[in-house]
C-alpha cells in the first residue's frame, strides 16, 4: 500500500458516513457523523492552528532577521500576536487582570481594550473600505463597451433607481406610476436575475456532488498533490 | 263493681305507664364525633331513640367548649324524628362538649351530655380556580385545584365534580375522578352559558354524609380565537424520542409581554410543565420520549401573568424509522446521479473520446504564470477562506496543485497565503507534492505556502498588502469568498496584475466578473482539475455531470407544463423535506 492508499480508504470511509447517515437513522451511523464535526474536526482545527501560528512566527522572525521587505510589519504583527495572546491566555487560565470581558466595575481589562480599541475598528476600516471597491467597481462595469455592457448598465441604472427613494419620486406626479422603479427593479431581480442565479446554483450544486463523488471514490486526488490513478 | 275498680284500673295503667316511661331513657345513645372528611370545622351528631317521642316533645342541642364549660348556647332544634345533626363552622382543633335536652310542654324529660369532641382537619381545598378553558371551540371549561390534606386518611377518595347551570337547578354529575389530578376539562359546553360548579369529597366506598364541599361562582364559557393553529408532529428520521410543537397565533402583537406554558397531558388528565417559551418562536421540540407512546399537550398563553388562551393538542406518537421516507426523492437522485456518472466514467475509460467544451478562465492559466515568469513576479494563489469541509476549497486546492506545478516548472515565485489553518496544512501538501511530481523539490520553500490569521479582515488586510507592496504579476482568486472578494479583487486589478477568479458563491461572481480577467462561474471551477489533466475517469465525471443537468433541465420543463397544467405530483415529489 503506498502512501496515497491509506488516505483514500479513510477518505472513502469516512466520506460515506455523513451520506449514509442522511437517509437511515440507525444510532451506530448517526452517532459517528455528530462525532466527526463535533468532536473531531475541533481537535484538528487545535493542532492545525498551532502549526498556522508556529508558521507565522518562523515567518515573520526569518523576515526580521534578513531585514526583508516590509520586516517592520512582521515586528508589528509579532508584537501583536503575543501582546494579545499574552493577555488572552492569561486572563482565559488564571483570570489575571480581570480575565478577557469587561470587569466588575465596567472598566476594560488589557484584553478586551486591545480588542475594542485596536483591533475593532481596524476592521471596521477594511470592511469600509469595501464601498470604495464597489464605486470603482462599478464603474469599470457599466461603461458601455458593447451590447451585453449596455444592458447591463441599463438594468443597472433601473435596479438603482428602484433602491432609492428618488426612484420613484420621478413619476409619483403620474397616477398610477408611483412605483415605476421600484416595480421594475423588483422584477428585474425576481424574474431575469433569480433565474440566472438558480441556473448557477444547480450548475455548481451538481458540480459539487460530482467533485465529492470523484474525492470519495479516489479519481479526484490532485489536492493531494496526486494527479493520476496509479 | 265494674264501676268500682274501673277507675282504679286505669289508675294503675297509668301510674304504669308513667313508671316505666320514667324508667326508660328516650335518648338511648347521644354522640358527638369529627365530622370525616371535612376542613376541621364540623362535627357530627348522632342519637338514638329508646321509645317514640310523644308529640309536643322538643329536642335541643346545645353547645359548649371546654374553656367555657358552664355555658352552652343553642346549636339547633330538630325535629324529634331525627337521628343526626351537623354542625359546622367550628373552630379546627378545639374541643367540644354537646348537650341535648327533651322538653315536654315546657318540662325537662331527659337531658343528656355527649362525650368531649375536637374538629380536626381532613381535606380542604387550598387553591380553586374554575375558569374559562379559553378555547377556539368555546365549549370548555378549565377547572384547577391544589389540596391541603392530613397525612393519615387511612382510605382512597374520589372527588365529585358537579355542575348545574342556573341557580334553580340541582347540581348532576360531571365526572369522579382522582383528586391528585389537579385538573379537569369540562367539555361539551354551551357558548355563552353560566356554569356553577360543586366539588365534593368522596371515598371510595360512596358518599359520607357532610364531606367536604366546595362551590364554585358562575362561569361563562367564552370561544377565543387567539390560537390560529397547534400541532403536534413526530419528528422524523429521529431515535423516536421526538415530538415537535407548531403553533401560530392571531393578533399576538398586541399583547404585552407574552409567554407560553406547554404542559403535558397525560393519559389520566394530570399535566405536567414541560417549558415556557416565547409565544413569537412558533415551534417547540421535546426530546426523551417514549416511543410509540401516545402524547398530548395543553398550551396556555400568559399576558402579563394572566391566561388568555388555552389549546389542547391532538394526541401524537413519536415513532422511530431506521429509513427517513422524506428523503426518498433525494436517494433516488442520488443513486440516478451517482449511477450516470459512474456509466460515463467507465465509458470514458473504456478509450471513448468524450468533447468538454472550452474554458476561456482555465486556458489562460498558462499563460498567467507564463507571464509571471516573463516579468520575474510572484504568482499568489489565494484559496478562498473556508476550511477543507467545503467542496470549492477542495476544487480550490486541485487547481492549486496545478498551478504550483507549473510554477515549479518554470521556476515561477509562489505564494499561497491561507486563512484557514486546515487547508492551510493541506495547501502545503499539495504545493510540496506539485514541486516533487514537477522533479523539482530542492525549489521548494516552507514560506510559499503561509498562514496569516484566521480572522476574515486582518487576512484581507495582509494579503492586500501583500499585493501592493510585492506585485505579483498573476492573481489567482480560487475557491469560497465572501466580503473580501471585491477587496482583494479590485486591490489586485490596481496592481495590474492578471487575475483568474473562480468561485460558486452566486453573489460574488459579480465583482470577480467585474475585477478579474477571467472568472470559473459554479460549475466550472468543479470541471477545472478534469479539463487541466484530461484524464479519462475525470473527463468522465464531468460528462456525467452534464448528462444530468440534462435530465435536471428537462424536469424543470416538465415540471413547468404540469404545474401551469395543475398537476402537482412532480413538485410534490421533488419537495425538500
Amino acid at each position: 500500500m503506498n502512501k496515497y492508499k491509506f488516505p483514500l480508504v479513510l477518505c472513502f470511509f469516512f466520506g460515506t458516513i455523513p451520506i449514509v447517515a442522511h437517509f437511515v437513522n440507525v444510532e451506530w451511523v448517526t452517532a459517528p457523523s455528530k462525532a466527526l464535526n463535533d468532536t473531531w474536526m475541533p481537535i484538528i482545527y487545535v493542532f492545525a492552528i498551532l502549526l498556522g501560528i508556529v508558521n507565522v512566527v518562523q515567518n515573520s522572525w526569518t523576515k526580521i532577521k534578513r531585514r526583508e521587505q516590509g520586516w517592520f510589519y512582521a515586528v508589528v504583527l509579532l508584537a501583536g500576536l503575543f501582546s494579545m495572546g499574552f493577555f488572552g491566555f492569561t486572563g482565559a487560565i488564571w483570570d489575571t487582570f480581570g480575565g478577557t470581558n469587561l470587569r466588575p466595575d465596567g472598566s476594560a481589562t488589557p484584553f478586551h481594550w486591545m480588542a475594542t480599541h485596536m483591533f475593532i475598528p481596524l476592521q471596521s476600516t477594511m470592511f469600509a473600505l469595501l464601498s470604495f471597491y464597489v464605486a470603482s467597481a462599478a464603474y469599470r462595469a457599466f461603461r458601455a463597451r458593447n451590447l451585453s455592457a449596455t444592458l447591463l448598465l441599463i438594468a443597472g441604472v433601473f435596479v438603482m433607481l428602484g433602491r432609492v427613494p428618488f426612484g420613484d419620486m420621478i413619476f409619483s406626479w403620474l397616477p398610477g406610476a408611483e412605483n415605476t422603479f421600484s416595480g421594475i427593479t423588483e422584477w428585474l431581480m425576481d424574474c431575469p436575475n433569480a433565474a440566472a442565479q438558480r441556473a448557477i446554483m444547480i450548475g455548481a450544486a451538481l458540480g459539487a456532488a460530482s467533485m465529492a463523488l470523484k474525492v470519495l471514490l479516489g479519481i479526484e486526488r490532485s489536492y493531494m498533490g496526486k494527479e493520476q490513478e496509479d | 263493681m265494674i264501676n268500682n275498680w274501673l277507675p282504679a284500673l286505669i289508675l294503675s295503667l297509668i301510674v304504669c305507664l308513667v313508671v316505666q316511661e320514667a324508667e326508660a331513657s328516650l335518648i338511648s345513645e347521644f354522640a358527638a364525633i369529627d365530622t370525616p372528611l371535612d376542613n376541621g370545622t364540623g362535627v357530627t351528631l348522632n342519637w338514638r331513640w329508646g321509645g317514640l317521642p310523644s308529640e309536643g316533645m322538643r329536642l335541643r342541642i346545645e353547645r359548649s367548649t371546654i374553656s367555657n364549660p358552664g355555658q352552652f348556647d343553642l346549636v339547633e332544634q330538630p325535629s324529634p324524628s331525627s337521628q343526626t345533626l351537623y354542625d359546622q363552622g367550628l373552630a379546627a382543633d378545639q374541643e367540644y362538649l354537646y348537650r341535648f335536652t327533651l322538653t315536654d310542654d315546657d318540662h325537662i324529660v331527659e337531658v343528656g351530655v355527649s362525650s368531649p369532641v375536637t374538629p380536626r382537619f381532613d381535606i380542604d381545598l387550598a387553591n380553586l380556580e374554575v375558569t374559562d378553558a379559553l378555547d377556539a371551540s368555546g365549549d370548555s371549561i378549565a377547572l384547577n385545584w391544589q389540596w391541603r390534606q392530613r397525612k393519615d386518611l387511612g382510605f382512597h377518595l374520589l372527588l365529585l365534580i358537579e355542575r348545574k347551570e342556573s341557580e334553580a337547578e340541582d347540581f348532576f354529575e360531571v365526572a369522579k375522578i382522582d383528586p391528585a389530578i389537579g385538573s379537569f376539562l369540562d367539555n361539551g359546553l354551551i357558548e355563552g352559558s353560566n356554569y356553577h360548579y360543586r366539588l365534593t369529597i368522596l371515598r371510595a366506598e360512596g358518599f359520607e354524609p357532610g364531606s367536604a364541599r366546595w362551590l364554585s361562582s358562575a362561569v361563562t364559557v367564552r370561544r377565543n380565537f387567539v390560537f390560529e393553529t397547534l400541532q403536534v408532529n413526530d419528528i422524523r428520521n429521529d431515535q423516536g424520542d421526538g415530538l415537535e410543537l407548531r403553533w401560530r397565533f392571531r393578533q399576538l402583537d398586541s399583547l404585552t409581554s407574552p409567554l407560553l406554558h406547554i404542559e403535558r397531558v397525560a393519559s389520566d388528565g394530570s399535566l405536567s410543565k414541560v417549558a415556557e417559551v416565547a409565544p413569537a418562536d412558533e415551534r417547540f421540540t421535546e426530546t426523551g420520549l417514549t416511543e410509540n407512546q401516545p402524547y398530548c399537550y395543553r398550551l396556555t398563553l400568559f399576558e402579563a401573568g394572566k391566561p388568555v388562551a388555552m389549546l389542547t393538542s391532538a394526541e401524537a406518537v413519536p415513532v422511530y424509522t431506521v429509513f427517513n421516507p422524506d428523503r426518498f426523492n433525494a436517494l433516488f437522485l442520488f443513486v440516478l446521479f451517482c449511477s450516470i456518472v459512474l456509466w460515463l466514467i467507465n465509458t470514458s475509460r473504456r478509450g471513448k473520446d468524450l468533447f468538454i467544451r472550452r474554458i476561456a478562465g482555465l486556458n489562460a492559466i498558462e499563460d498567467a504564470i507564463g507571464r509571471a515568469t516573463e516579468m520575474g513576479r510572484k504568482i499568489l494563489y489565494i484559496p478562498g477562506i473556508m476550511s477543507m469541509d467545503e467542496v470549492q476549497t477542495i476544487a480550490s486546492l486541485s487547481i492549486l496543485g496545478y498551478v504550483a506545478r507549473y510554477a515549479a516548472d518554470y521556476d515561477t515565485l509562489f505564494e499561497v497565503p491561507n486563512k484557514d489553518p486546515i487547508t492551510f496544512a493541506a495547501a502545503r501538501e499539495t504545493v510540496r507534492e506539485a514541486f516533487l511530481t514537477a522533479g523539482k523539490s530542492d525549489k521548494y520553500r516552507e514560506d510559499m505556502v503561509t498562514y496569516i490569521t484566521y480572522d476574515q479582515f486582518a487576512y484581507t488586510a495582509s494579503v492586500c498588502g501583500k499585493m501592493v507592496r510585492e506585485r505579483p504579476a498573476a492573481n489567482f482568486l480560487i475557491g469560497s469568498f465572501y466580503a473580501e472578494s471585491l477587496l482583494l479583487a479590485e486591490t489586485g486589478q490596481l496592481t495590474g496584475a492578471i487575475q483568474i477568479a473562480g468561485t460558486a458563491e452566486v453573489h460574488q461572481l459579480p465583482f470577480f466578473v467585474c475585477a478579474c480577467d477571467y472568472t470559473l462561474i459554479g460549475e466550472e471551477l468543479y470541471a477545472a482539475s478534469a479539463y487541466i489533466s484530461k484524464d479519462p475517469l475525470m473527463v468522465g465525471s464531468i460528462k456525467g455531470q452534464d448528462w444530468v443537468k440534462a435530465i435536471l433541465i428537462g424536469v424543470l420543463l416538465l415540471g413547468v407544463i404540469l404545474e401551469t397544467a395543475g398537476v402537482h405530483w412532480l413538485t410534490a415529489f421533488l419537495q425538500a423535506k
